[in-house]
């Protein structure tokens, strides 16, 4: 029947633009919600809503985009009052705050030769596990924290994010710009906390 | 350029939003400036770390299955 013939390559030609985004869209799943049996529900829902909708997806643009977008809209309606979000953020503190200047400032102070440089201070970031950035992500509040991932991890343009998250290319610059500081402010508490650099601001 | 404006066009240098004429300007200066250089280097590498460990995670096979299974009931 034509009308099931249809129905098979509209399946058919689903799976194939969005099956493979499956990874993908679990990782930013699990960022957004903080929890893998949030994502998996949340990854579901958003593949179910996409294929709805499937017949306004205009063929020939960005499907990651596309249904990221459905992602996105899906987790901010549903899932973003169930977990306690990190207290409001002191800009005026973080605005300033650079990681790369504090770690140069303790290679400094520990050590006798001059050797500071580039070399060193990222060798220092790279000491950073993966669990520490992901728990630092974690603290970062979620407009700032959907901004950073949807550049850094998605490689998403400015533009592109802002119409994934529907607000101008200025508040991407500036979610962006400060979700990267509060992330870099929070490894650098880690860091003190544990103990791992001394503060040389005491 | 100074390295105040180079500093200023940081992230979008990083991002790939800069115009050609920009970008050329920034490498540049990052050509001559060693502070600028380190600190563009170390602000590209945090953005590796966080596309890394960000994307390390695999869809458990079950999730996969209850998709295919809800497009095909």
């Amino acid at each position: 029947m034509p009308e099931n013939r249809r129905e098979q390559e509209k399946k058919r030609e689903f799976e194939e633009l969005f099956v493979p985004l499956l990874d993908n869209l679990y990782n930013i799943a699990l960022r957004m919600t903080r929890n893998p049996k949030d994502a998996e529900d949340l990854v579901q829902e958003a593949y179910l809503k996409a294929f709805r909708f499937f017949h306004r997806f205009e063929r020939g643009t960005n499907a990651r985009a596309w249904i990221l977008t459905i992602l996105t809209n899906t987790f901010r309606t549903k899932y973003r009052k169930k977990k306690q979000e990190p207290d409001i953020v002191d800009f005026q503190a973080i605005e300033n705050f650079c990681l790369a200047d504090e770690m140069v400032k303790i290679i400094r102070a520990s050590d006798k030769s001059e050797a500071r440089g580039a070399g060193e201070v990222i060798r220092l970031l790279k000491d950073y596990v993966s669990d520490d950035i992901l728990e630092a992500l974690e603290a970062v509040p979620e407009q700032f924290r959907l901004a950073v991932l949807l550049s850094d991890v998605e490689d998403f343009s400015y533009q592109e994010i802002a119409e994934i998250l529907d607000v101008s290319v200025g508040t991407v610059k500036s979610r962006i710009f400060r979700g990267r500081k509060i992330l870099q402010k929070q490894l650098w508490d880690f860091a003190k906390e544990r103990g791992i650099v001394r503060d040389t601001k005491k | 350029m100074t390295c105040q404006e180079a500093v200023n066009k940081l992230y979008e240098y990083i991002d790939s939003e800069l115009d050609r004429a920009t970008t050329e300007k920034i490498k540049k200066h990052l050509d001559l400036c060693r502070l600028c250089c380190d600190q563009f280097e170390f602000e590209k590498t945090m953005k590796e770390l966080v596309h890394k460990c960000c994307d390390a995670a695999k869809a458990p096979d079950v999730l996969k299955e209850k998709i295919l299974k809800s497009l095909n009931p």
